[in-house]
């Protein structure tokens, strides 16, 4: 399940809220636990005990590295078991077509695992937790139910944000739910729907129906306007998807971090990935760049690190080569930046802004469409296209008539699209929230995206246009 | 009394500020939740979604409704805007005693020319009524329907049997081509566009083909939309090609459709009596795309396809089916050809085109 779903939103989350708010304060953490495995079992009624096996055994592990002498043991077994489970349920596959093809020949067959949901976030979640206890951060979790709760807790479990141990630690303890948090999780929550179900699934039928024609049947403008209409449909989806989840963590007294931070609005790729999945970034900046030695150990391994670094972060998005040229496309271009443009980038005279931007507003669709398309051949037929590069085989077409109707139904989308990539919405509903008419657009938002939902969902024929 | 009404007040404006949204989102859900039940007790019907009254009450019942036919009050039929249309003449007509037929012959010189070929035309009364060229259905296994929207005919039609011929691109000179996405994409990535004319719009029905603008033609210089009756009295094309349907797979019945597209090309012939009718089957999806819906599968594709191959003459109009060209072993479009399950790639239109050149009714 989704939480833009009308399942989720008029099913689920009153049944849960009912029951979470009447539950004594003592029992709130068992309602949401068992809650969070409803949720996952409702789309993954195997993989759910995946999941609490990996919470045991972890839980379990942490336990007896606080109190043994061996600590590192430990923490290598846990490790060990986490990025085993994750190989076998997301890389096994890959793993098996790249040995077969640098041999030649079958050696092994593939399995064909299907990915269990989130399985990759609440690895690292895992992870975190029991290296940040092995480095002494906190203390062990001696109650497990806390600790299964950060784990799985629903907001969170299927598309992050990846959030530390210690940042809810206190929460899960003890918290406190006032009206005001109620109010500010519900408008997060909405902001978030909206950007899901007005913003990336709109501006997604727009990609959608580029990638109809093909790579052959592509003009340049139209290629540009598909990959910056992708760029918008992963930002809004996955910035929305985030958003909600800090709507919903708040509504129960949790301060889940901040995922997305207008990442669109960079001048750097530095800034951008300080900007875009945050909690990611962090993930392996914390346990594996800095481990490697990060920028301590002289230039040639500072580049040597960032290169792993970030071929990891692309290889974490999914089990494709194009997923880690991806990732060291980006790792070139925080190198370069690094060692020299940095400063020059973000310099505050208008030519610097002016270049700056330009620079990522060029790269960051040009990256989305190696990401989005997994065939690298396809993804380099594409970007030959975005450059106006001849290519084999090329459609003939008048590409005027295709710029016209992809404008034509789609300029003000992207008006609202830009907009919303910029810091400005968000501000200006924090600044005049206390004007009603701000507390009625947001409700209406609400009911339009609930309505929307509920169109596409009961009515696939309302959008369904060929 | 006016300190407890003043404290009352200021509670209500404190809850206003610290929680007016939420506030509002109750409100409305519940307002909506009895609205629903109220309306459905009054109405006495079960509470199921309906896009006209989308209250909760029928979001909060579960139920899946996909597949069913939609109640006859909530679709009206679509074509309202009923323009004149030259009726049949009644009378017969017999006054030609010469037919002349222009033909483009090429001469010694390697030149084409306009030659004038007359024939005398008998005129005594033929002895038996022409008929038509035969279209052919063939048996097909019968397969369970998986929606109210159609039945399995347990046949299939084949392409009205003609002697066709091979035509190059000026054949097209005169030719229209009316319908849906699939024929924009036959606009937008093929040549056809250079020489023959296209009136199509995405999401088109045949319920809406002749109620929409979605033909431009030149009025006092200046470009105009129009429906494509007004454009057919404004222009004359010697071929007309229709493929429309994919759109109302789920919506109505297939013998509404019949019913509609007999009736639209009906209109058609009775504007344009020369032209040469082109009704083409509807272009199939892909096996993945048809395995996963009760409606928009092959099944449903090629009932409606019956229903058109029975409009077919076999002399004034034609049944195309390129289905045969584009599909697999079990008539479903190759995976490769498309991306998302209905539409051509862009590269594959030449498939299409060179069916349409292999298939020309030269008179």
């Amino acid at each position: 399940v989704v939480f833009s779903s009308i399942e989720f939103i008029f099913r689920f989350l009153i049944v849960f809220l009912g029951v979470y708010f009447i539950s004594p304060k003592k029992f709130k953490n068992t309602v949401l636990l068992l809650a969070s495995l409803v949720f996952y079992a409702w789309g993954e009624p195997v993989y759910v005990f995946l999941m609490i096996g990996s919470i045991l055994i972890n839980y379990i592990a942490a336990r007896i590295m606080d109190k043994s002498n061996r600590k590192k043991l430990w923490l290598i077994i846990a490790i060990v078991f986490d990025l085993g489970i994750l190989f076998v349920f997301k890389y096994l596959d890959f793993f098996i077509e790249n040995v077969n093809k640098i041999a030649g020949k079958t050696i092994f067959e593939a399995v064909e695992i299907a990915l269990p949901i989130g399985i990759s976030f609440y690895t690292f979640q895992i992870i975190s937790y029991v290296v940040d206890v092995y480095r002494g951060k906190y203390p062990v979790e001696k109650n497990i139910i806390p600790f299964a709760t950060y784990v799985s807790m629903f907001p969170q479990l299927i598309a992050g944000p990846i959030v530390n141990y210690d940042e809810v630690r206190e929460e899960l303890n003890n918290r406190q739910v006032r009206l005001k948090d109620l109010e500010a999780g519900v408008v997060a929550f909405i902001i978030g729907l909206s950007y899901k179900v007005l913003l990336a699934n709109q501006i997604g039928t727009m990609w959608n129906s580029i990638q109809t024609a093909g790579v052959y049947g592509i003009t340049t403008p139209v290629a540009w306007l598909g990959a910056w209409a992708y760029s918008f449909q992963l930002l809004f989806d996955f910035a929305g998807y985030s958003m909600m989840a800090i709507g919903l963590g708040r509504i129960m007294g949790f301060y889940i971090p901040m995922n997305f931070a207008d990442p669109y609005v960079a001048r750097s790729a530095t800034e951008f990935w300080r900007r875009w999945h945050i909690t990611l970034g962090r993930w392996f900046r914390e346990y594996v760049y800095i481990p490697l030695g990060g920028n301590r150990k002289g230039k040639t391994r500072l580049v040597v690190n960032l290169f792993v670094t970030w071929a990891l972060t692309g290889l974490w998005h999914g089990a494709h080569w194009n997923f880690v040229l991806w990732g060291v496309l980006w790792a070139v271009l925080i190198v370069i930046e690094k060692l020299f443009t940095y400063s020059f980038l973000n310099k505050d005279k208008i030519i610097n802004k002016i270049i700056s931007r330009a620079y990522m507003l060029l790269f960051i669709p040009v990256s989305w469409v190696i990401f989005v398309l997994t065939d690298i051949k396809e993804a380099g037929l594409y970007i030959a296209r975005m450059f106006a590069l001849p290519i084999k085989e090329l459609v003939k077409i008048d590409g005027s008539m295709l710029v016209e109707k992809y404008v034509g139904d789609y300029w003000w989308l992207f008006i609202i699209c830009i907009i919303c990539s910029t810091p400005l919405p968000v501000k200006l509903i924090d600044k005049f929230y206390n004007n009603f008419i701000v507390k009625l657009a947001l409700a209406i938002l609400f009911w339009l995206s609930v309505y929307m939902l509920l169109t596409s969902e009961n009515n696939p024929f309302l959008y369904f246009r060929f | 009394m006016k300190d407890k009404k003043q404290v009352i007040v200021e509670k209500i404006k404190y809850y206003c500020k610290e929680c007016g949204l939420l506030i509002m989102i109750v409100a409305s859900s519940v307002g909506l939740t009895i609205a629903g039940i109220a309306q459905s007790i009054a109405g006495g019907e079960s509470l199921k979604f309906d896009k006209q009254k989308p209250y909760l009450a029928s979001v909060l019942m579960p139920g899946d409704d996909k597949g069913e036919l939609p109640e006859e009050n909530i679709y009206e039929l679509e074509d309202v805007t009923e323009e004149d249309v030259p009726e049949w003449p009644t009378e017969e007509v017999t006054e030609p005693l010469t037919e002349i037929i222009t033909e483009m012959v090429t001469n010694e010189a390697g030149s084409e020319v306009v030659t004038e070929i007359v024939t005398e035309v008998p005129t005594e009364a033929p002895t038996e009524a022409p008929t038509g060229y035969p279209t052919e259905f063939v048996e097909k296994e019968k397969e369970k329907p998986r929606s109210d929207y159609y039945e399995d005919p347990g046949v299939r039609a084949l392409t009205t049997s003609y002697p066709y011929e091979k035509v190059k691109d000026k054949y097209f000179k005169d030719a229209l081509f009316i319908g849906d996405s699939r024929i924009e994409g036959l606009k937008i990535y093929s040549e056809l566009a250079d020489d023959a004319e296209f009136y199509c719009k995405e999401g088109t029905t045949i319920y809406r083909l002749l109620v929409d603008k979605m033909a431009t033609i030149e009025v006092d210089g200046e470009e105009k939309d129009v429906t494509i009756i007004k454009a057919l009295k404004k222009k004359t094309f010697g071929k007309i090609y229709i493929m429309v349907g994919i759109n109302e797979l789920g919506y109505r019945t297939t013998a509404d459709f019949a019913e509609k597209y007999a009736d639209v090309v009906d209109k058609i012939r009775r504007l344009q009596p020369e032209a040469v009718i082109y009704v083409c089957g509807i272009m199939n999806v892909t096996e993945s795309y048809s395995d996963s819906r009760d409606t928009v599968n092959n099944e449903n594709i090629n009932a409606k396809n019956v229903e058109i191959a029975k409009l077919a003459d076999g002399m004034n109009v034609f049944y195309l089916d390129v289905n045969p060209d584009l599909s697999d072993k079990n008539y479903n479009i190759k995976e490769k050809y498309s991306w998302d399950g209905v539409h051509l790639k862009a590269e594959y239109y030449k498939l299409w085109v060179k069916f349409l050149k292999n298939h020309a009714v030269v008179r």
